[in-house]
């Protein structure tokens, strides 16, 4: 992996998105000044998605699904998730489906952390952090969120 | 729609001044085939090797196999991509049965595969069982991660396809024949009275870049679901981009060679009338998973099928999509078996896919991805053997130092093949 940039990936630097209604989170340092209306939450996946889940129970939708590649919970370090930040009529609505996908997701988190690696060596740490990008660009730019 | 494959069985596989075939024995000049996938642009090197049933060979990282074929009368494989993007699967195409092209080469080191040619690993992945042509690539400094991988693809496609030629116009000898037809639509509907109709749901990994699959060339992920002539998936028209989850990838080899498809023919006019087949994408967003769920039972509906067999590729993400499809096509009237492979943990006892619905009750598993296997040391290693450390289901420490592996199943290339291309199984009657 040496041998491959990690700037690429994000290459096409389209104008900043005012949209108001998508926000991306995420623990991938990778991705600070290439997406816009980014949460950099400074913890571990399962923070990313606890961090979503308050958001879904204060309104928010989840966008992208919390199920993440082919990964079992805990493979890789990184997360980085999509939700919708728009509210449904007056006031907060949850979205029952977002909140289920995120309850299961942390369960199933929970129900396998004695699987938690080590932290990954220097160069397997940046394969993650590409692959977490690989995995979610075409939904970055989809919502507008590349910067 | 009718497409004859014409197969020339291969027994071994050789280096030498001419490619050819001669009483089961390939032989590849190297030096033209090297010629032939060289791309300096994105390659600062390309080796290649060969390995055969039984030897003491490992090759790791595997991306990609294909099957090497030839269009004998028109028409061009793998369309879209190396060839024009003319329909396939119709014709006669020439077909080396029993030999691979595999490709090998770091690209997302810790999602790709290990093939070992002896040894207990090589009863988990088929290709332990073809007589392979290993292309081992070394990309140049500061290329692109996605640019590698389409290189890599594609000159996997070429040296398939040029070896194929080569046998071919060097005169093959005795070849089988399989012929595989289906009528149009307005004859299937009135074949067969009083057998069920039955499609087959193909779902195709489309998560993100180095997660992909091509139709006709087209990225699939950008696809809404369409149905495809069964014919055309032998052909070449499904080509696998997908870099990850080593086990449970469909390979461009496998949608050659689609088991799921073939037995559907087999049983077609005998206890079920085949209708067709429609390809489905497993893509990232929530919106995009239920439209093309939506969107591939509508198409299911419109051919009025009693049942529908549902295939997933990769896991985890797309097990969303599974239980999308199986929960509309059921509430829709259809009977659905869905065929997946588990990640039930180490020892079994976890719940084995992310997700479920109480319609999800014909399930053909392809195994448990997680279950830990030991592979002893080979006595030669093609590839890069450092990344055993850091590969799906590897872990720092994998790999020991007499060269021996423990790594879950998911490792290995094939292993819990969810269309059913695998060496162990059951079957029921």
């Amino acid at each position: 992996m040496e041998t491959l940039t990690g700037k690429v990936l994000l290459k096409d630097v389209i104008p900043v998105s005012t949209s108001p209604f998508y926000i991306c989170i995420s623990n991938n340092p990778e991705l600070r000044g290439k997406v816009c209306n980014l949460e950099f939450v400074d913890g571990d996946a399962l923070c990313v998605i606890k961090r979503a889940r308050d958001m879904v129970h204060l309104g928010s939708s989840l966008v992208s699904s919390p199920l993440y590649g082919n990964f079992r919970p805990w493979r890789t370090p990184y997360r980085t998730l999509i939700l919708s930040g728009e509210n449904h009529g007056d006031g907060p609505k949850t979205d029952a489906d977002s909140v289920l996908l995120i309850e299961k997701t942390i369960a199933s988190y929970e129900a396998t952390a004695s699987e938690r690696p080590e932290p990954p060596n220097e160069s397997d740490d940046r394969s993650f952090r590409l692959l977490d990008i690989s995995l979610m660009e075409d939904t970055l730019e989809k919502c507008g969120l590349k910067s | 729609m009718r497409l004859e494959l014409l197969k020339a069985k291969v027994k071994s596989v050789s280096w030498g001044d001419r490619t050819l075939l001669k009483n089961g024995a390939l032989q590849v000049n190297r030096e033209d085939l090297l010629m032939h996938v060289a791309d300096k642009e994105h390659f600062k090197s390309v080796n290649a090797e060969t390995a055969m049933p039984g030897e003491s060979v490992r090759i790791v990282p595997v991306k990609d196999s294909v099957e090497p074929r030839f269009k004998i009368d028109g028409g061009e494989m793998f369309p879209g991509l190396i060839g024009a993007v003319d329909s396939v699967g119709e014709g006669k195409t020439f077909v080396l049965d029993g030999a691979a092209v595999l490709t090998c080469g770091k690209i997302v080191g810790f999602q790709e595969g290990i093939v070992d040619m002896s040894g207990p690993g090589s009863d988990y992945t088929p290709f332990s069982s073809t007589c392979n042509v290993v292309l081992v690539f070394e990309p140049v400094d500061g290329i692109e991660m996605h640019d590698y991988e389409r290189a890599c693809r594609i000159a996997g496609l070429k040296a398939a396809t040029y070896i194929a030629e080569q046998v071919y116009e060097a005169g093959a000898g005795d070849c089988g024949s399989e012929v595989y037809e289906l009528p149009p639509f307005a004859e299937a509907m009135k074949l067969h009275p009083g057998l069920p109709k039955v499609a087959y749901l193909y779902m195709l990994q489309t998560q993100g870049l180095l997660h992909d699959t091509y139709v006709y060339g087209v990225d699939a992920k950008r696809i809404i679901p369409t149905l495809i002539h069964p014919n055309e998936t032998m052909d070449g028209a499904i080509v696998s981009g997908n870099c990850v989850s080593a086990c449970d990838k469909n390979s461009t080899y496998v949608h050659l060679n689609n088991p799921v498809i073939k037995a559907l023919y087999a049983r077609h006019g005998a206890d079920i009338n085949f209708v067709g087949v429609i390809i489905t994408n497993e893509n990232v967003t929530l919106s995009d998973k239920k439209r093309s769920s939506s969107y591939a039972v509508k198409l299911a509906r419109m051919l009025g099928v009693d049942g529908l067999i549902i295939s997933e590729e990769g896991f985890g993400n797309p097990d969303t999509d599974l239980i999308m499809n199986c929960r509309k096509a059921e509430q829709a009237g259809m009977k659905t078996v869905l065929i997946t492979d588990e990640y039930a943990g180490r020892d079994g006892a976890s719940q084995s896919i992310a997700d479920a619905a109480p319609e999800a009750d014909a399930v053909v598993s392809a195994g448990n991805a997680n279950m830990i296997i030991k592979l002893p040391p080979l006595d030669k290693v093609i590839g890069f053997p450092d990344y055993v450390d850091v590969i799906a289901g590897g872990s720092a420490g994998s790999l020991k130092d007499d060269g021996s592996i423990e790594v879950e199943l998911q490792a290995i290339t094939g292993a819990t093949c969810e269309l059913g291309f695998t060496k162990i199984g059951a079957e029921t009657r």
